[in-house]
């Protein structure tokens, strides 16, 4: 008789147990795999997939290796304190603890064998579905090919079986070496009334508190170094309110008699005191799962869904063509146009000077200089606002207007320094090309660039017949959402480049295109990722729940005897399984939703309603788990009571 | 009327069909008047347990009729059950079966707390019957800090806090040395006295049970004899020593412990 013999006899036997931490795992095979085989799907690559989509790949995979680490390693201790008395009688019949060591880690195995079998054969199954499913996401004409990357099934096995590996040797690190019998003892003790230090319930409220206060407050340049403490304070608080708040709040209910002394509410109370203390650490846990996976789900939905206004604030001209001597032209640009039925409102065409420097004399702003995309001749820059409703700007040679297109911190010390002179310098050549008078700083969000200097025109001239220029074609259509498949038709008859490395044809509708894609592929990934998370939770905490069982049955059998009625023993025990599914989620969904505020202070348009809908989603499949899981466990309950 | 009454109580386990039947209880008959503290004894295996389960509807008789204070058990299912067993009936076990999770006042109250009576109600009761049963002091601890004679004593409050018709204990001195049996069993015959408490207890001892004033005995589920006692408790001692070994010394274990 084998060691894997008797292990898998023991996990044939716990397979009830093992069975949430099986699902859990084979999910998280699966979910890698499928990753896997995207990212190695030679398919896979070219201007219609998004930039940086193998790195984001790459990244999740990553999250989901860490996140498999702490799941088995958490479930493989919990398994073993569900055991002790099981360890305790191999160790009473002889069995040497090295050998029981051996024999949990070979249960580990088995299982990890099974989970990546499984998760690789699922994933084998559901890959062909899953392609069409990027596809769609991606809004790709053609999907993506089925393609069986034999690498991607390599890694998955590979990833995982090492991982399996390690934890399984290193399990031996811990298990309790404990006398048998210390084991006995621990596994009938009763247990002695929960206790809390209310300064350290304090401090956690406290911490709490503050790491909300800090990250509502913070301001973009500090993000970067408040965000370790609020991550901390954040961390530190959520812990020490289930270690400790939570039997704090239980003494507290305690304390009002009427209400803790009204029918089942002294048990439910009573034992809850113990519940919430022993799966402190386990509620704990998945309140920072699902902080993290409500708090990225929430912000890729903003994201997602304020792409439209970031694509007008981004890229407001509807179509723009920067054209290099010798590529496209006016007539081609509007044969396009009018095969695609485009109505054009407004169309400029003008030269421009590109790739020049603004160099302020004024020592006082001189730190700041600027850099400046294109210089525009004022009659074409006053033809473009005046399209927009905009008061045209009045210049005479040798003066500059700079517009930018929002308000920069710098700004008002170069309005303050009275129509500054600066230089014009070549980035190309370094050599200075003219100087000019900076009479105004307009903030108008009008083009697709963010920096541009207008010159009155015969200045430009000037400057122009020295200097290279580049043709720039601006649109304004009437309706930029009928136009986008013209100006994509235009970026494939001229998809050369920019010096910086833009495409020379840019627009609304291609930004907005490109953002969709992207946002739509984060979107998709984060929801496999946040339901691995959420699964990871709830099969945790069913684990524990039913465990718990054991040591509840005897007590539920005494009150049976004085005569608890079914009724009565459902309220109470749906009550605690009510509260240790939706107290995490409830403290979670208030922890991402200032994560989600603090990210929104900067770089993303937050409302509140995407949250709401994420959070919503998030506690319906926390609601199907609880029911689940109090059906099993009442019935198991009522069965033996 | 009697505050129990059961007549031609037979249970047979293990159905007609099984190979293995047993007939635990033969047509057996009790009643039990308002204010008795009555004993039931019998080697083992002679259907005391069953005789128990089947008086505290924990398990119901393959034919017979129970009667608590005139009313039938029969037919009662569930809910009703479980109610019946709260508000009529109050147990004492062998193993305490207190709960570890409330203190012994929590305990104590717990079937009133469940029958939503008031707080003010809950804490005079449990009081009162705290003070009876001399536990006052430990009210506040939890069950693993007090030795098994005061836990047996938070069960028996528990049991008796209700004003019950009848109070069924099984072996309650079991698990309790004998200094905490005889005091224990002092209390229980006090409440019987004083509160006129309906006491049915079943019993392997017969130091605990010569503080009955009556005693059924009980033999391969059918009556064997019965005693009651004058007043003196030595004397009824040796009566039922006197019983028990004729009922067959050897198939008599006078060990305490049932199991």
């Amino acid at each position: 008789m084998s060691i894997w013999h008797i292990a898998w006899q023991n996990v044939r036997h716990q397979a009830r147990n093992y069975a949430a931490f099986f699902l859990s795992a084979t999910f998280a095979v699966w979910v890698f795999f499928l990753y896997s085989a995207l990212l190695f799907h030679p398919g896979v690559v070219g201007p219609t997939f998004p930039e940086g989509m193998r790195t984001i790949l790459t990244i999740i995979e990553m999250i989901v290796v860490l996140f498999a680490v702490v799941f088995i390693l958490y479930a493989h201790s919990a398994f073993q304190k569900a055991r002790l008395r099981e360890i305790a009688t191999m160790q009473m019949v002889g069995v040497a603890p090295g050998q029981i060591t051996r024999l949990l880690a070979a249960e580990l195995l088995l299982m990890g064998a099974g989970a990546i079998g499984l998760g690789i054969g699922f994933g084998l199954a559901f890959l062909q579905f899953f392609l069409l499913l990027i596809s769609r996401v991606l809004r790709l004409t053609e999907p993506i090919p089925f393609h069986l990357s034999w690498a991607a099934v390599g890694l998955t096995a590979g990833a995982f079986v090492a991982i399996y590996l390690v934890l399984g040797l290193l399990s031996r690190r811990f298990i309790r070496r404990a006398a048998t019998a210390e084991l006995f003892q621990a596994a009938s003790r009763p247990k002695e009334p929960p206790t809390f230090s209310p300064w350290l319930a304090g401090a956690g409220g406290i911490s709490l508190l503050l790491s909300y206060g800090m990250a509502l407050s913070v301001q973009q340049e500090e993000f970067v170094d408040r965000f370790l403490p609020i991550l901390a304070l954040l961390t530190v608080g959520t812990y020490l309110l289930f270690t400790q708040g939570a039997v704090a709040i239980m003494r507290w209910l305690k304390r009002r008699r009427a209400l803790y002394l009204r029918r089942t509410n002294l048990l439910t109370i009573a034992q809850f005191t113990y519940k919430v203390k022993e799966n402190a650490r386990v509620l704990f846990l998945i309140t920072m799962l699902s902080t993290i996976s409500l708090t990225i789900l929430g912000l890729l939905f903003n994201i997602y869904l304020s792409t439209e206004q970031e694509a007008l604030k981004n890229q407001p001209v509807h179509l723009e063509v920067v054209d290099a001597p010798g590529g496209i032209t006016r007539e081609r640009i509007t044969a396009i146009l009018q095969d695609h039925g485009v109505d054009v409102a407004t169309a400029v065409e003008t030269p421009s000077i590109s790739a020049v420097t603004l160099a302020f004399r004024d020592p006082a702003i001189s730190f700041r200089n600027q850099a400046v995309h294109r210089i525009l001749p004022l009659s074409a820059a006053n033809r473009w606002l005046q399209a927009h409703g905009e008061d045209p700007i009045s210049l005479q040679p040798g003066e500059a207007a700079y517009l930018l297109d929002r308000e920069y911190r710098y700004l008002p010390s170069v309005r303050a320094s009275q129509s500054p002179v600066a230089d014009l310098v070549s980035d190309i050549s370094g050599e200075r090309m003219a100087e000019v008078q900076v009479r105004q700083v307009l903030v108008r969000n009008l083009f697709n660039q963010n920096a541009l200097l207008v010159l009155h025109d015969d200045h430009f001239r000037q400057i122009a017949a020295v200097a290279a220029t580049q043709m720039v074609h601006l649109y304004q259509f009437t309706n930029w959402r009928a136009a986008v498949d013209a100006v994509v038709g235009i970026r494939q008859a001229y998809p050369g480049t920019l010096d910086d490395g833009r495409p020379a044809v840019s627009g609304t509708g291609i930004f907005l295109h490109q953002q969709l894609q992207a946002g739509g592929f984060m979107l998709f990934l984060g929801c496999f990722v946040g339901l691995l998370f959420f699964l990871g939770s709830c099969n945790l905490l069913y684990f524990k729940l039913l465990n718990d069982l054991l040591e509840e049955r005897p007590q539920f059998r005494a009150l049976a005897r004085v005569g608890i009625r079914p009724a009565e023993v459902r309220r109470v025990v749906s009550t605690q399984t009510l509260v240790l599914f939706f107290a995490p989620l409830a403290l979670a969904v208030s922890n991402a939703a200032v994560a989600v505020r603090m990210f929104g202070r900067f770089e993303v348009a937050v409302t509140w309603q995407p949250m709401a809908l994420v959070s919503l989603l998030y506690a319906l499949l926390f609601g199907a788990y609880y029911l689940i899981t109090r059906q099993t466990y009442v019935r198991a309950l009522l069965r033996h009571a | 009327m009697p505050v129990l009454q059961a007549q031609n109580l037979t249970k047979i386990y293990g159905g007609q069909r099984s190979a293995v039947s047993v007939k635990a209880l033969d047509s057996f008959n009790l009643t039990i008047e308002a204010g008795e503290f009555v004993g039931i004894m019998g080697p083992s295996g002679s259907g005391k347990t069953t005789l128990l389960q089947l008086l505290g509807t924990i398990d119901s008789p393959t034919s017979g009729e129970i009667l608590v204070s005139g009313q039938s058990l029969a037919g009662l299912k569930g809910d009703q059950l479980a109610l019946f067993r709260r508000r009529n009936l109050g147990f004492i076990f062998q193993d305490f079966n207190l709960l570890d999770s409330l203190t012994l006042k929590e305990n104590i109250m717990l079937p009133l707390a469940l029958e939503g009576r008031p707080v003010a109600e809950l804490e005079s009761r449990t009081q009162e019957i705290a003070k009876q049963l001399g536990i006052t002091d430990v009210l506040h601890h939890y069950p693993y800090q007090v030795s098994g004679g005061q836990k047996q004593r938070a069960a028996a409050a528990r049991a008796l806090i209700h004003q019950p018709a009848l109070i069924l204990a099984d072996e309650p001195t079991g698990n309790l040395d004998s200094k905490s049996a005889r005091s224990l069993m002092e209390s229980l015959a006090g409440l019987n006295e004083e509160a006129k408490a309906t006491i049915l207890m079943v019993t392997h001892d017969p130091v605990s049970a010569s503080y009955c004033k009556r005693i059924q005995f009980i033999k391969d589920g059918r009556p064997f004899t019965e005693l009651r006692r004058g007043s003196d408790q030595a004397a009824f001692f040796h009566q039922i020593l006197d019983v028990l070994s004729a009922m067959g010394g050897e198939s008599y274990d006078l060990t305490y412990a049932r199991r």
